[in-house]
């Protein structure tokens, strides 16, 4: 496994708690993490153990109630960091704006030169294989030409740090696996610091050198996996034995986690 | 249009020209039945609209014609009167007009304040919903006294009218966003007023055309309805004369002028919304 640089996002003992309605959720419990820079590293876990509201806690979408967050040194209290890249399960795109818009959004918001970071934008949207729908609105685009447009949007400020929360989760396997190829490319050629949250093991396991499990109410980590697997991961990975084993040791580890609740 | 088949042999050539063939053949499909489509609309409403008349014309048979004047007589009603009416028509025009402007600026201005900021919303919603409570035909006498006998009356009650179901739909559409897309602008640090700008606006254009449109007739009826109450000039007073001096056709004429206006307006705002819902790739066709 190659070596990654000082770390970049650390969570300290953080926990979340919070009020929705009549319901209270001790959504995070003690969370101790760190990711280090150019390392990619997944969070699993069933829907409800947090992970989604770790990835937003850390964006600084929702404050913590316990503990310290900090990105590259700096404690995490409100969004808006530029040298954050945001995907989300939906593409979040504009459907008043074409392609190319919408990928220079991000530009537009932090004040900075549309014209000047056009060329980039075109450049991602080749990188992205968009090339020839930059003129195009969402809505002219497949869910998987969306997803990447959102990759692209993500990119064009060149942030350090790609905060992904389960982006492939509404596309078609087939369209999961390419895009899951696409993103490895993409990371190859512009590495960067990526949290990713998945429901999708397999997924995981392909794309991460270190996979969070997580456990339900309240969410805790119960594990973490470190995927011996070089890089470049290409499509042969998939057929590998350590691939195998990695995703089963990670369904074992979430099938005792329903085990334990039945006892 | 004939579909001829196609023996094995003639489905020969390469996929470029099979596919030019395949697109002109579905494309003339699809212009044939559009037209179809387009002649089934226009018969429909025709015949909706002949039945209409015909029973406007059967009933008025039963009736003397100093109460209910038929088509025909309505006609003659349109055809003597025509001087009066171009007359009276550009007072209501522009009331209808102005109504119609100052409650649209009332109804997105106030909507726009609600949905930003939940104390204006707490603080104004019950002073709204009075001034729909209260009757408003009863307000012009008072209404009168404040704005005289000109257009100011008719304008206030028409844009009072108006306004309150644009508020409501303005409300909801900038409320209403895409909650992916919200995130995406909080993690983009975006002000209240880049959100408001560059997401809500646009998020709430289908409502607030919807709401325009209703908006529209409202006004026509709004300024028509305050001319009937304290008016001496525009199309509403010249139905109460006529009413008053027993010009049954006048009266008819002026009503179908009334309808046909208020029509007019909606088509426009139609139309207007179109464009812009176009412009902006807003537009959702169910075709």
């Amino acid at each position: 496994m190659e070596k990654q640089g000082s770390p970049v996002i650390s969570c300290e003992d953080v926990h979340k708690f919070y009020l929705a309605g009549d319901r209270s959720v001790y959504a995070l419990k003690s969370i101790n993490l760190e990711v280090r820079e150019r390392e990619f590293v997944s969070i699993v876990g069933k829907s409800g153990c947090g992970k989604s509201t770790l990835l937003a806690c850390i964006a600084g979408l929702l404050p913590v109630s316990h503990g310290e967050i900090r990105v590259a040194g700096d404690k995490v209290t409100k969004p808006g960091r530029r040298d954050f890249g945001l995907v989300f399960q939906t593409s979040a795109l504009l459907r008043w704006r074409t392609t190319l818009d919408n990928v220079l959004l991000p530009v537009e918001m932090f004040g900075m030169s549309k014209k000047e970071y056009e060329p980039r934008a075109r450049d991602l949207l080749k990188l992205v294989e968009l090339e020839g729908f930059e003129n195009r609105y969402p809505n002219q685009l497949s869910g998987g030409m969306q997803q990447r447009a959102a990759i692209a949007r993500a990119l064009i400020h060149d942030p350090k740090v790609l905060l992904m929360d389960e982006p492939f989760g509404a596309l078609d396997a087939q369209t999961r696996e390419s895009m899951n190829l696409e993103l490895m490319k993409i990371w190859e050629i512009t590495p960067k610091t990526v949290l990713f949250v998945t429901h999708d093991l397999q997924e995981a396991a392909f794309l991460s050198h270190r996979v969070v499990v997580m456990s339900a109410r309240p969410g805790t980590i119960q594990e973490i996996v470190e995927i011996p697997i070089p890089h470049p991961r290409t499509r042969e990975v998939l057929y590998s034995d350590a691939f195998l084993q990695t995703t089963r040791r990670l369904r074992e580890l979430l099938s005792a986690q329903a085990d334990a609740k039945k006892e | 249009m004939t579909t001829q088949r196609l023996a094995p042999a003639q489905l020969g050539g390469n996929d470029a020209d099979l596919f030019a063939r395949f697109y002109a053949q579905e494309m003339e499909q699809e212009r044939v039945k559009r037209v179809r489509r387009r002649v089934i609309y226009a018969v429909g409403r025709a015949l909706i609209l002949g039945a209409f008349i015909f029973a406007w014309w059967f009933t008025a048979k039963f009736y003397p014609p100093l109460l209910v004047a038929s088509p025909a007589e309505a006609w003659d009603g349109f055809m003597d009167g025509r001087s009066e009416i171009w007359k009276h028509a550009p007072t209501t025009v522009v009331e209808i007009a102005l109504g119609f402007a100052v409650g649209s600026v009332l109804g997105i201005g106030l909507g726009a304040l609600i949905a930003q900021s939940r104390l204006a919303e707490v603080v104004l919603r019950p002073y709204i919903i009075v001034s729909q409570a209260v009757p408003k035909i009863a307000l012009a006498p008072i209404l009168i006294i404040f704005l005289g006998f000109g257009v100011g009356p008719k304008v206030a009650i028409a844009a009072l009218i108006c306004f309150f179901p644009l508020l409501e739909n303005t409300i909801t559409g900038l409320r209403r966003v895409d909650p992916d897309s919200y995130k995406l602008f909080q993690s983009l640090g975006a002000s209240k007023m880049q959100v408001f700008l560059k997401l809500r606006l646009y998020s709430a254009l289908p409502l607030i055309f919807g709401g325009l449109r209703i908006a529209a007739v409202l006004a026509t009826l709004g300024a028509i309805v305050a001319e009937f109450v304290a008016g001496n000039a525009g199309l509403g007073a010249l139905l109460v004369i006529s009413l008053g001096t027993f010009q049954t056709k006048l009266m008819y004429a002026v009503m179908v002028v009334l309808t046909l206006m208020a029509y007019t307006v909606y088509i426009i705002t139609q139309w207007v919304e179109h464009k812009a819902l176009e412009r902006t790739n807003m537009l959702v066709t169910h075709e």
